[in-house]
């Protein structure tokens, strides 16, 4: 990957460009002048001008993931917010909203504003999400409306269950005079005990201690009812069982403010892949059956799931060469979401690339509250070239974050990620 | 953000920190920034309203000395006028007659 700053005048030629806010997709060019996009059109181009060729190349909106952990600050020997940053860039990626369970976790308006001022100084642009609780014990809300102020979009214990309904019905409560989405972990600590894979035939054979489905859908059914109860922003992360999608899909009928986000990994793998115990499958909440996988992809095509994430999730492989039973939960996910989604979705289950970009631009962007109209003339240029075909071969070679724990290594996918243009630098890569 | 006031009449409540067990609130620094009445707040309105509170007050969390003892506040009266209602109200629980000619 080459990443440069962008000359005065840089034009995308040929390209078809496709914007997911307008649901336009037609053939033409763009002018971006001094990192802003200039035109969008037939134009002529100005002397000088550094032209791309983007002959069957899609052109669209960078793509924006509401869920990454870049396990800043306390977490470096993974992941840290340049690293992250790569990654992103290398997906296509030029948002991401950064997890708070870090090493402390960002709890208060001082640890919000690191991130913020962190996030000036990387390639992307990172939107912190604040803690529920303090230390994220679950207990005791955080200053929400300072951290607000300080920057955070969102809150969430990410990786830790909220457990009380009360805490979680007043973090609802509280997060609703703001408007801000509260987004929980939901996997019943109960039910799960010491379940590191979905229970089913394949746990049974590999003799793995399991966990059922209803461990996430009690928890999402839960969350649901005091969302609508409240009536305040809920955005489920993760969704991997078919119970969950059942329950979302009726809830949300009675109020306009739940969302729901899939990873591709959950929409790209089943429990059966797991027979090889390959650590970098371990996640949580797990990989679930082809039923719940088939649950997913059909939710994802009627809109009861609105956007897609990584919950890029690196870890070290000290710490991933352990037992499946005591390596940690997480995969990365950055560089290969789009090749994975496209294949699974568009290639295999015909939907098309305009509905597949929303999931990844527009519906993430209005879920966390920010600017979705990103083709302006004038505005600063977000912008991801992409081969919608391209068959490759995923490998070591193409990790750009500081961990390589990504089950996805040696694995075909459909699509790939030529340019990503954003803070007035493009990255390039074949 | 913060605090919404009718045009002409703000009535604030004490925050009951013997009843926050349940951690309602993240903090008493939040909890100021977000609703505490301060002069630069009620100077803000272009309207010069009337300020209320039942008392007893947390000074400097909930409002401002400088907003509780000014002009605008009401809030002695409404001590006042409190605790002879509830003597009324007593009295006349207690069995206690309307005089003639009272209302």
């Amino acid at each position: 990957m080459k990443i440069s700053k962008l000359k005065k005048n840089v034009v995308l030629k040929n390209g078809i460009v496709l914007d997911p806010f307008n649901e336009t997709e037609k053939k033409t060019d763009i002018l971006i002048e001094n990192g802003k996009i200039k035109k969008i059109g037939k134009l002529s181009i100005p002397k000088n001008s550094k032209v791309i060729d983007c002959k069957n190349l899609i052109i669209t909106h960078g793509f924006f993931d509401p869920h990454v952990h870049f396990r800043e600050p306390g977490g470096e020997d993974k992941e840290d917010l340049n690293s992250g940053s790569m990654a992103a860039l290398a997906g296509g990626f030029t948002g991401v909203c950064a997890m708070p369970n870090t090493e402390p976790p960002i709890d208060s308006p001082e640890l919000t504003r690191y991130i913020i001022d962190r996030s000036r100084e990387c390639p992307i642009n990172i939107y912190p999400i604040g803690a529920v609780t303090k230390s994220q014990k679950g207990k005791e809300l955080t200053e929400m409306g300072a951290m607000i102020s300080e920057g955070a979009i969102a809150f969430s214990d990410d990786g830790l269950p909220i457990g009380d309904a009360k805490v979680m019905q007043n973090a609802l409560e509280y997060s609703g005079m703001f408007d801000i989405p509260i987004i929980n972990h939901a996997e019943d600590e109960c039910l799960k005990a010491d379940g590191v894979m979905h229970l089913g035939s394949v746990s049974t054979n590999l003799g793995l201690p399991a966990s059922p489905g209803i461990t996430e859908s009690n928890m999402v059914h839960r969350d649901l009812e005091l969302a609508v109860h409240v009536g305040a922003r809920l955005h489920v992360p993760h969704v991997s069982s078919a119970r969950s999608v059942e329950h979302i899909k009726t809830l949300k009928k009675k109020s306009e403010k739940i969302s729901a986000e899939v990873t591709a990994h959950h929409l790209f793998f089943t429990d059966e892949d797991l027979i090889s115990y390959n650590t970098n499958l371990k996640v949580a909440p797990p990989i679930r059956s082809q039923k719940d996988k088939r649950a997913l992809i059909n939710a994802v095509k009627n809109g009861t799931i609105d956007c897609i994430a990584t919950d890029h999730a690196p870890h070290t492989i000290e710490e991933k060469e352990g037992t499946f039973d005591i390596a940690p939960f997480g995969m990365i996910g950055l560089e290969t979401c789009f090749g994975a989604v496209n294949k699974v979705l568009v290639h295999d289950s015909n939907m098309s690339q305009m509905s597949l970009i929303k999931l990844l631009t527009v519906n993430p962007r209005k879920i966390m509250g920010i600017d979705q109209n990103l083709f302006v003339e004038g505005s600063h240029a977000e912008i991801t070239i992409y081969d919608p075909n391209k068959t490759w071969k995923f490998s070591k070679n193409n990790i750009y974050s500081k961990s390589y724990n990504s089950p996805f290594i040696g694995v075909e996918l459909k699509g790939k990620i030529k340019a990503t243009i954003v803070k007035g630098h493009i990255s390039q890569q074949d | 953000m913060g605090i919404e006031c009718s045009p002409t009449l703000k009535r604030q409540r004490r925050i009951q920190r013997e009843r926050m067990k349940g951690g309602l609130l993240p903090s008493v620094r939040e909890y100021r920034n977000l609703f505490g009445i301060t002069e630069e707040r009620i100077l803000s309105h272009k309207k010069e309203i009337v300020l209320m509170h039942p008392g007893p007050m947390n000074r400097g969390v909930e409002i401002d000395s400088a907003v509780a003892d000014s002009d605008q506040a009401i809030i002695l009266e409404q001590v006042l006028n409190g605790v002879a209602s509830r003597m009324s109200i007593l009295y006349l629980l207690l069995g206690g007659k309307m005089e003639e000619g009272s209302n």
